[in-house]
């Protein structure tokens, strides 16, 4: 195995939910996708993984004091795709411009039926 | 935006495709003969729907004999596809991917009495079609000779109208000059945003047939001029269309709202819609699209310091409640 392949392997084993029967599974296709693409960035060296478990634990701790308060739910992947977002702004991937405009058109029609 | 990874990590350019209609002996495949005979460099692979009476002639011609619209299990009705196109492309695709180069690019050309819709929906519905293929544009060949009677008959020939990116204009030196300008009106009503041009026994550059980009979200909404001053009315079509301008921005979570209630209730009908949109909370424009129950957005470019934020959405669709919408839309604005 070369050098790339384990880290690339190491990499997916530690961002891959550890239990299968939570609601971690891919429900959507979308949560799939999203899943991908932070997978892929890190390994392309657009943040380190330990960045992004650090976004991505604070955002589930936000979420989970919302909803704690009786606020609205978020499911696993709303949370990752949440978190994805803002790492992307802050790395300057994306910014909050090109964010609110594609958010147009999946808040009128759904995440599922999104042209791109 | 046509530009996909792959495996490897190397870019690569998705597939385009294109989508010729038109209504019987309209001359597409006249056209698409003369088209293929060009010089001009492309491997095309051509999809017929049926075996004509004249063949094409290239050398990687499929054909699908049996329209197969699938529904799509979610639960709306114009989510359908095309189940035989889908076959096609998975096969084209295998084959383009074991001997690459064997063909550039892709041209449909659909049945006189296709609809149009679930041609269009396979290449956004489908995750895997999507991620190989992207749909240039809907091409519609209208007979000017017979184009009036056609229209007021077959309310295919109008949705295909309705549908198309751009117009062609067949035996138009069949009818006289006033009898040519007529048609055009009907269809610029019909359709303000797919410019016409004449061809003449299939003879038109290739230009007018790919790299439109009708449904590339950053391609220039253009409006055919004049067609805002129109008011009279002289077929009561069934396919129409309508535009509502502002110089006030949009409230985007009153837009979006207005999109989330219409789509919901009026999808069916809801051919094609498009727009440039200035938001009080942005200093870009927001460019949008949409097609039944699908719908994109992307940011567009900055306005510019001097520029008046002008918002310019077209509607086009089937008994569409034009009062309605204009009311609705307002009622969106800042």
């Amino acid at each position: 195995m070369s050098v790339q392949a384990a880290t690339e392997s190491s990499l997916l084993a530690k961002a891959l939910p550890s239990c299968v029967d939570s609601d971690q599974v891919f429900n959507e296709p979308w949560e799939a996708k999203a899943f991908a693409i932070i997978v892929n960035m890190a390994q392309d060296g657009h943040f380190t993984w330990g960045e992004w478990v650090e976004t991505f634990s604070k955002e589930v701790a936000v979420a989970t004091e919302i909803e704690a308060a009786g606020g609205q739910p978020k499911t696993y992947y709303e949370q990752w795709l949440d978190a994805a977002e803002k790492l992307m702004a802050s790395k300057g991937v994306v910014s909050k411009e090109q964010l609110a405009a594609k958010r147009f058109a999946i808040g009128a029609v759904g995440p599922t039926r999104v042209m791109t | 935006m046509t530009t996909t990874t792959n495996a490897t990590g190397t870019a690569s350019r998705k597939v385009p495709v294109t989508i010729l209609t038109g209504f019987l002996g309209a001359g597409k495949t006249t056209l698409l003969n003369r088209i293929l005979t060009e010089r001009h460099g492309e491997r095309i692979a051509v999809i017929e729907n049926e075996f004509g009476e004249e063949g094409v002639d290239n050398d990687l011609v499929l054909t699908s004999d049996a329209e197969q619209i699938i529904e799509m299990n979610n639960g709306c009705i114009c989510c359908n596809v095309r189940g035989d196109l889908l076959m096609i492309l998975g096969e084209l695709r295998e084959r383009r991917e074991a001997e690459p180069g064997s063909f550039d690019r892709i041209i449909i050309e659909t049945t006189g009495l296709a609809d149009p819709a679930p041609v269009a929906q396979t290449f956004f519905l489908d995750e895997d079609i999507a991620s190989y293929y992207t749909l240039d544009a809907i091409v519609t060949v209208v007979d000017a000779k017979h184009a009036n009677s056609q229209l007021d008959q077959f309310h295919e020939a109008q949705e295909q109208v309705g549908f198309a990116d751009r117009i062609l204009l067949s035996k138009s030196d069949l009818v006289s000059d006033p009898e040519r300008a007529d048609i055009k009106k009907r269809l610029v009503q019909m359709n303000p945003r797919a410019p016409i041009s004449q061809v003449n026994f299939g003879n038109t550059p290739i230009s007018d047939l790919i790299d439109i980009g009708g449904f590339s979200l950053q391609s220039v909404l253009e409006i055919e001029p004049g067609f805002l001053e129109e008011e009279e009315h002289e077929h009561d079509e069934s396919v129409h269309s309508f535009v509502f301008t502002s110089k006030r921005p949009f409230n985007e979570a009153r837009l979006q709202r207005f999109f989330r209630t219409a789509i919901a209730e009026y999808s069916a009908n809801m051919m094609r819609y498009k727009g440039i949109v200035a938001f009080d909370s942005l200093d870009h424009r927001v460019v949008f699209q949409g097609v039944h129950m699908m719908m994109g957005s992307e940011l567009g470019r900055p306005w510019l310091a001097d520029e008046p934020r002008v918002s310019k959405l077209v509607f086009i669709g089937r008994e569409l409640p034009k009062d309605h919408f204009m009311a609705q839309l307002e009622q969106c604005l800042v």
